[in-house]
C-alpha cells in the first residue's frame, strides 16, 4: 500500500506549530531568506519550472498565473489568498491554516515578493473564527519578526498583509467573486475579460491563489523545481490532499502523490473503507461539483489528468477539490442530489439568468421527487435545465453563465440522473424509492 | 482597416464599440436586456450570448462585453446560439407573473417580443412561482418586482448616470430583489429614466398608469420646451391629448435620457385656463372675437399709438418659449410694420443654476428652450435687441405706449411693477397660451398653441438646431404662433408668402447666415449646431 | 436616540478601513459589519445607514451587500447561535436527526429564535469541517462528531 508523502501537513500535530518559534524550529521561514537573494523573476520561474499547478481545482499552473502580473507596477497590485474554502466535502485549507498558518504565510510573503505585489490579502471564510483568529495571530508574529512590513530582510521590499472576512458566500471562492467581495460589493462575479491579472481587486492587477497552493512555495524554493517535479505524476507533479467523508470508518485528510493512488485505494485504505460493513454505492470524488462515480469506477489512479476535467483524460468526470464524500448502500441518491440543489439554490449569486432560475426550478423538482410528487418528464426537463445552465462537464467555452457555478449546479444533476437514472425513474413511478435509509430528509429552504 | 465577421458580412472595427453593437448599427439584431449603451455592461441576463471565433478558438459568450478583433469570426444564428436563446427566455418566464392583460409595459415589452421571437408556446414549469411585492419606490415610480427580470440596468442607472444610488440589489439568488433603502425614496430628478430602460412591465411611471393601451398611442418626435438642454423626445398621444414624453436618443444632447420636469411638465397643455378665442377688450370688458378682428385691432392699435406717440413708442418683447421660425417673423414685424421700437427677448431662469448629475446628463437653469436661437434670430435680421428692464423702464416712464408681448412660457411671472406699467399702456397685445393675471390688461389676446401643437426649431444652449414637430391641432380657435404672427404681418401689410412651415424655414435661411442651411431637411434626427457655431468649433 | 458604535469599535473600525486603498473605503464593508453586529447583535436599518455612512457609500449600496451574506443577522438573534450544517456529508451522518432534535427541544423552527431569546437556529451551508461530521458551529466555536447528547450538553453549558 502506498503512504502518504506529507510535504505541507508534514508536522501536522506537532505541539505549538501554529507558532513562529516551532515553525522556524522545523525550518520555517528560510526559503523566504533563500527567495529575497533570488530576482523575482528566478523565483517565478522556479515555480514555473516546478509544474506546481492550483490546487483550488483548476490546476492551472501558478508559476505561469504569476508571469501575468506586470514586471515593473506602475500601480499598486494585490495578491490574494483564497482561503475561503467552502466546496462541500473539502477541509484542507482550514487544516492548513489551522495548523501550520506560518507555512501559508510563508508562501504568500514569497509570491507576493516574486509578483512585486504591495499588499496581500487573506480571504478567509466567515464561518471560520478559529482560522482567522490563528492566522491574524500569525501574521502578527511575521510582522515582528520582521517578515512582514517595510523594506523585509533588508531587501528594500514592503509587503503587508491583512486578513480580510467573508460572510457565508460560497461564490467567493470563485476567483472574480472573491475580487468583487473585497471590493466592498456582493460577490458577483465579473465578466472576463479583463482578467484578474490586468484589473482584479481595487481594478488593479491581482491575482488570486489558493491557500494549498501556496503552502507548496516555501518547500519548492528551498528545495528546488527539480525535487518538486520528481513528486508525483508527470504533468501535475506534487501531492495533494484528499479529504474523505460520508460513510468511511476514518474520516480525514490525506497527503498523497498525485497519480499515486487509486481512489479504491484512498477509500478503503487510507479512510477505512465503508463504515459498519456496509457496501459502498457512490463516491463523490471532489467536491458538490463533480459528478458521482460508482463502484466499478474508482479503480482509477487519482490524477487531474486522468479525468476529462481538467486533465482531458479518458475518465468522464471531474478531478475536482479533494472533498471525497463516501456513500454506501443505505444512501438515497435522490436525497444526496437534493441535498447538493438545496446547496446551489442557497449559494447562486443570482446574476446570470439561467443559474438564478435553474437553480431553486431544479431544487423544487428534485424535492417532489423525493417527496414522492415526481411526475412523467421530470427527469428530462431536470437534464434540460442542467443542459442549459452549463452542458456535462462544460468547458468555458460553452458555459452560459459568466462564472463557473453554473456547470458546478449542473455537474452532479447530470451524474446523478444519468449515473443513477433507475432509482430516480423508481422515486417517481412508486413515489419512493425503497431503499432503507437510516437518515433525514433535508427540505428546501 | 481593422474587421471582422458578423454571419458571413465583413464588418469594420469601430474602436471602443462593442459586438453588440455593431451588429445592430450593421443591421443584426442581437437580442439583449441588460445591455443599454448608455450604461456599463454586466452581462447578466445572457440573451445576448454569440458564438465567437478568435484565432480557431470558437466559444458562446456575451456579446455585450466583446469587443471586436481582427479577424474574429461571429455568429448569431447558431444552433447552439438560438438554444441559448430559447433557453434564457424558459428561465425568465419560469418566476414572471405572465399578466401581459393587464401590464402597462404590454405592447412595447422586451419580454413580449423576445418570447414571440425566441421563445416557446409553452411552459415546463409546474413548481410555485416566487411572487415579489409591488412597490412605491418614488415620487413618480412604481416598482412591481413580481415582473422584474433582474437586468439591474435601473440600479445602474442610479449609480452611473445620476449618481444618486437610490436602488440597491437585495439578497441572493433567486431571491434577488430590486428595491430602495427602507425608507428612502427613488426621487432623483432623472428617475423617470429608469421607466423607459426597464425591458419589461417592473417599473412604471405612476401618471402613466392604466392610462392608456400603448397599441392606441400616436408618436411625433419633438423637443421638451422645459429648459435649454433640448432634449429629443417622443410625445405619445391620443385623442387629443399627450399621455407621456419619453426621450429619445441624440448622443450630442441627451444621449438617452430626460429629466421628470421635462418628463411631467407637459400637463399646461391641457389646463383649464388655455387661451381658447381672440379676445378684445380690456378686462371685465373682454369678449371673444374672430381671428380677423383680433388682427384688425391689433393693426389699428398699433397704428394709433405711432401716429400719437410716434414709431419708437411700440415695443416688442419676444419670448425664448417660441421658436425660431416664430422669431424671424417677429424679427421681420418689428423691421418693418412695427420698425422703430425697441425689441427684448424675455427668458426664464430658475434660481438654482445648471444641474449636473454624475453621467454629464444637464438640467439647465435656463428654463426657456429657445433663449440662444431667439437672440441669434432677431439679432441676425439687423435688430439691435434691449434687454427687458429697459422696456419695462420705458413703460414706466411713459416713453413706451403700445406693447406686442409674447408668452408661450406657461410658468412665466410678472413682477407687481411690471404688472403696473402694463397697466398704464395705451395698447397691449398678448399672444400666450395660458390666461394670466396680466392677459385681463391686454386690448387684444392672440391664443398661441403649446410646443406640441406646432412645428419649428428651437435652439438648444450650444446652438443646435431641433425641429419640434405637431401632433395635436391647437385647442378652441388658437393657432400656431408662426401663422399668428404670419397674420399679423400681413395685417400691417408685411410680405409674408408663407403658407407653409418650411417656407418660414426656408426664408430664416437666407435671411440669417447662422440659419444657412437648416431647411435642408428636418434639421435631421439630431438636429444640426448653428453654423456659427460649427465655425467656432473649426 | 442615534445608533453608533462604542469609540472601541469605531478604532478597530478604522483601523480596517487602512487596510485598504483611501478610495476604497466601502472595501471596508464585511469587516466593518462583523464589527458592527459583534457589538450591536445584528445589523438594525439604522444600523446600517451608520455603517454606509461610515463607509461613505449609499445605504442601499449597502442593504444590498449585506443581505447578500447570510452571517449578518438583520434581527435579533439568541444569545446562542446555533448552525447545524446540514451538506452531504453531515447529512450523510445524522445532521438531519440534530436538526430535528433541537427543532423538538427549542421548539423552533430553522431560522427562528426562543422565546426567551436565547437560542437561535440558523441556516449554514457547508463548514469545512466534514471529516467531524456531523459538524455544529455554536457561535464561533466549531464542533465535531456532534451526537445529541453532545449537543445537549453543549447548550446545557452555553446555557
Amino acid at each position: 500500500m502506498p503512504e502518504e508523502h506529507k510535504i505541507i501537513t508534514e508536522g501536522f500535530g506537532v505541539d505549538g506549530l501554529r507558532t513562529i518559534d516551532v515553525y522556524r524550529a522545523h525550518g520555517g521561514y528560510t526559503a523566504i531568506e533563500k527567495a529575497f537573494g533570488m530576482s523575482q523573476d528566478e523565483v517565478i520561474d522556479e515555480v514555473r519550472e516546478s509544474l506546481l499547478a492550483g490546487r483550488g481545482g483548476a490546476w492551472f499552473p501558478a508559476g505561469v498565473k504569476w508571469g501575468f502580473m506586470p514586471k515593473e507596477p506602475r500601480e499598486p497590485s494585490y495578491l490574494c489568498v483564497n482561503a475561503d474554502e467552502s466546496e462541500p466535502g473539502t477541509f484542507k485549507d482550514r487544516h492548513l491554516m489551522e495548523q501550520n498558518p506560518h507555512q501559508m504565510l510563508e508562501g504568500t510573503i514569497i509570491a507576493s515578493y516574486a509578483m512585486r505585489v504591495s499588499v496581500a490579502y487573506v480571504y478567509i471564510r466567515g464561518e471560520m473564527f478559529e482560522a482567522r483568529r490563528i492566522v491574524e495571530k500569525a501574521i502578527a508574529e511575521a510582522r515582528a519578526a520582521g517578515f512582514i512590513g517595510r523594506d523585509i530582510l533588508g531587501s528594500g521590499y514592503d509587503l503587508e498583509v491583512y486578513v480580510h472576512p467573508g460572510a457565508g458566500a460560497y461564490i467567493c471562492g470563485e476567483e472574480m467573486g472573491l475580487i468583487q467581495s473585497l471590493n466592498g460589493n456582493r460577490a458577483e462575479p465579473r465578466a472576463k475579460p479583463p482578467f484578474p491579472a490586468q484589473q482584479g481587486v481595487f481594478e488593479r492587477p491581482t491575482t488570486v491563489n489558493n491557500v494549498q497552493t501556496l503552502s507548496y512555495v516555501p518547500h519548492i524554493v528551498n528545495r528546488g523545481a527539480d525535487w518538486f517535479k520528481g513528486i508525483g505524476s508527470e504533468r501535475f507533479p506534487g501531492t495533494f490532499i484528499f479529504c474523505v467523508s460520508g460513510h468511511v470508518n476514518n474520516p480525514g485528510m490525506f497527503e498523497l502523490e498525485t497519480g499515486s493512488v487509486t481512489m479504491r485505494q484512498i477509500v478503503e485504505d487510507f479512510a477505512g473503507g465503508v463504515r459498519d460493513g456496509r457496501a459502498l454505492k457512490a463516491v463523490i470524488p471532489g467536491g458538490a461539483s463533480t459528478p458521482p462515480m460508482t463502484p466499478d469506477q474508482i479503480d482509477i489512479v487519482m490524477d487531474p489528468s486522468n479525468f476529462l476535467a481538467p486533465g482531458g483524460g479518458d475518465f468522464q468526470g471531474m478531478f475536482g477539490t479533494g472533498g471525497i464524500i463516501v456513500m454506501d448502500e443505505t444512501s438515497c441518491m435522490v436525497d444526496a442530489l437534493l441535498n447538493f440543489m438545496v446547496f446551489f439554490a442557497h449559494e447562486s449569486c443570482g446574476q446570470c439568468t439561467p443559474c438564478r432560475e435553474g437553480c431553486p426550478w431544479a431544487r423544487d423538482i428534485v424535492w417532489r421527487i423525493e417527496n414522492g410528487l415526481g411526475k412523467r418528464g421530470d427527469l428530462d426537463t431536470l437534464l434540460d435545465i442542467a443542459h442549459n445552465v452549463g452542458p456535462y462537464l462544460c468547458p468555458p467555452s460553452r458555459l452560459t453563465t459568466i462564472c463557473g457555478f453554473g456547470g458546478a449546479f449542473a455537474n452532479p444533476i447530470h451524474g446523478f440522473v444519468q449515473t443513477f437514472r433507475d432509482e430516480f425513474e423508481a422515486h417517481v413511478e412508486e413515489g419512493r424509492y425503497p431503499v432503507k435509509q437510516d437518515k433525514s430528509t433535508r427540505v428546501p429552504g | 482597416m481593422a474587421t471582422f465577421t458578423i454571419d458571413g458580412s465583413e464588418i469594420e472595427i469601430v474602436p471602443g464599440k462593442n459586438v453588440l453593437q455593431t451588429a445592430i448599427d450593421n443591421g443584426i439584431y442581437v437580442p439583449h436586456y441588460c445591455y443599454h449603451p448608455g450604461l456599463s455592461a454586466p452581462a447578466n441576463c445572457r440573451m445576448c450570448l454569440v458564438e465567437m471565433d478568435v484565432g480557431g478558438r470558437r466559444s458562446l459568450g456575451p456579446s455585450c462585453s466583446a469587443m471586436p478583433a481582427d479577424g474574429m469570426v461571429v455568429d448569431t444564428q447558431s444552433d447552439v446560439v438560438k438554444e441559448n436563446q430559447n433557453a434564457v427566455m424558459e428561465f425568465l418566464l419560469v418566476n414572471h407573473p405572465l399578466d401581459c392583460p393587464v401590464c402597462d409595459q404590454s405592447g412595447e415589452c422586451e419580454l413580449q417580443d423576445y418570447s414571440y421571437t425566441y421563445g416557446t408556446d409553452r411552459s415546463r414549469y409546474h413548481e410555485k412561482k416566487l411572487v415579489q411585492p409591488k412597490k412605491d419606490v418614488g415620487r413618480h415610480v412604481l416598482l412591481y418586482s413580481d415582473r422584474c427580470i433582474r437586468c439591474t440596468r435601473c440600479i445602474r442607472f442610479c449609480d452611473e448616470v445620476s449618481g444618486t444610488g437610490e436602488l440597491g440589489y437585495f439578497n441572493r439568488g433567486v431571491y434577488n430583489e430590486i428595491d430602495v433603502f427602507p425608507g428612502a425614496r427613488m426621487d432623483n430628478r432623472l428617475s423617470g429614466n429608469t421607466v423607459d430602460i426597464c425591458p419589461v412591465g417592473a417599473l412604471l411611471d405612476k401618471s402613466f398608469l392604466f392610462k392608456q393601451r400603448v397599441w392606441f398611442l400616436k408618436s411625433v418626435d419633438t423637443i421638451c420646451p422645459g429648459c435649454s438642454t433640448g432634449c429629443n423626445v417622443r410625445a405619445d398621444y391620443n385623442n387629443e391629448r399627450i399621455y407621456r414624453l419619453a426621450p429619445r436618443e441624440n448622443p450630442d444632447v441627451n444621449e438617452y435620457w430626460m429629466c421628470d420636469d421635462g418628463r411631467h411638465g407637459w400637463g399646461y397643455v391641457h389646463a383649464d385656463d388655455r387661451l381658447l378665442f381672440p379676445m378684445l377688450g380690456r378686462g371685465e370688458a373682454q369678449e371673444l372675437a374672430l381671428w380677423e378682428a383680433a388682427l384688425k385691432a391689433t393693426r389699428a392699435g398699433f397704428e394709433r399709438v405711432r401716429s400719437e406717440y410716434g414709431d419708437g413708442a411700440v415695443a416688442g418683447i419676444a419670448s425664448a418659449h417660441l421658436t425660431n421660425e416664430e422669431h424671424y417673423l417677429f424679427g421681420s414685424l418689428f423691421s418693418n410694420g412695427l420698425a422703430g421700437g425697441p425689441v427684448a427677448v424675455h427668458t426664464r431662469l430658475s434660481d438654482e443654476g445648471d444641474v449636473t448629475f454624475k453621467g454629464g446628463f444637464t438640467i439647465h437653469g435656463d428654463k426657456s428652450p429657445n433663449s440662444r436661437g431667439a437672440r441669434t434670430v432677431l439679432e441676425g435680421l439687423g435688430l439691435s435687441l434691449a434687454e427687458p428692464p429697459e422696456i419695462w423702464r420705458g413703460i414706466a416712464e411713459g416713453r413706451i405706449r403700445g406693447l406686442y408681448l409674447l408668452g408661450g412660457d406657461p410658468l412665466a411671472s410678472l413682477s407687481d411693477e411690471e404688472q403696473t406699467a402694463l397697466a398704464t399702456l395705451d395698447f397691449l397685445v398678448v399672444q400666450d397660451i395660458r390666461a394670466r393675471s396680466w392677459t385681463a390688461m391686454a386690448d387684444v389676446i392672440l391664443p398661441g398653441a403649446a410646443f406640441i401643437e406646432k412645428d419649428g426649431t428651437f435652439s438648444n444652449f450650444g446652438g443646435r438646431v431641433q425641429r419640434v414637430r405637431r401632433g395635436l391641432a391647437p385647442v378652441g380657435d388658437a393657432r400656431a404662433d408662426w401663422e399668428i404672427l404670419r397674420d399679423v404681418n400681413r395685417e400691417m401689410g408685411v410680405e409674408a408668402a408663407h403658407d407653409r412651415i418650411e417656407a418660414v424655414m426656408a426664408d430664416l435661411a437666407n435671411a440669417v447666415a447662422a440659419f444657412e442651411g437648416v431647411d435642408d431637411d428636418d434639421g435631421g434626427d439630431r438636429g444640426k449646431p448653428l453654423v456659427e457655431i460649427e465655425a467656432a468649433g473649426a | 436616540m442615534a445608533i453608533a458604535l462604542s469609540d472601541e469599535t469605531l478604532k478597530k473600525c478604522e483601523e480596517m478601513i487602512t487596510h485598504y486603498p483611501q478610495e476604497w473605503r466601502k472595501a471596508a464593508i464585511l469587516p466593518v459589519l462583523h464589527l458592527a453586529q459583534k457589538e450591536w447583535g445584528y445589523i438594525s436599518l439604522e444600523g446600517l445607514r451608520y455603517v454606509a455612512n461610515l463607509l461613505e457609500i449609499p445605504p442601499a449600496h449597502a442593504a444590498g451587500v449585506m443581505s447578500f451574506y447570510p452571517m449578518f443577522h438583520k434581527a435579533p438573534v439568541g444569545e446562542v447561535v446555533i448552525h447545524v450544517c446540514g451538506t452531504l456529508s453531515c447529512a450523510l451522518c445524522g445532521a438531519g436527526e440534530l436538526t430535528k432534535h433541537l427543532k423538538e427541544k427549542l421548539k423552533i423552527d430553522v431560522g427562528e429564535t426562543t422565546g426567551d431569546g436565547r437560542f437561535t437556529l440558523a441556516k449554514v451551508e457547508c463548514i469545512a469541517a466534514c471529516e467531524g461530521a456531523p459538524a455544529v458551529l455554536i457561535n464561533e466555536e466549531l464542533h465535531r462528531c456532534v451526537t445529541r447528547e453532545k449537543l445537549d450538553e453543549l447548550l446545557d453549558r452555553s446555557a
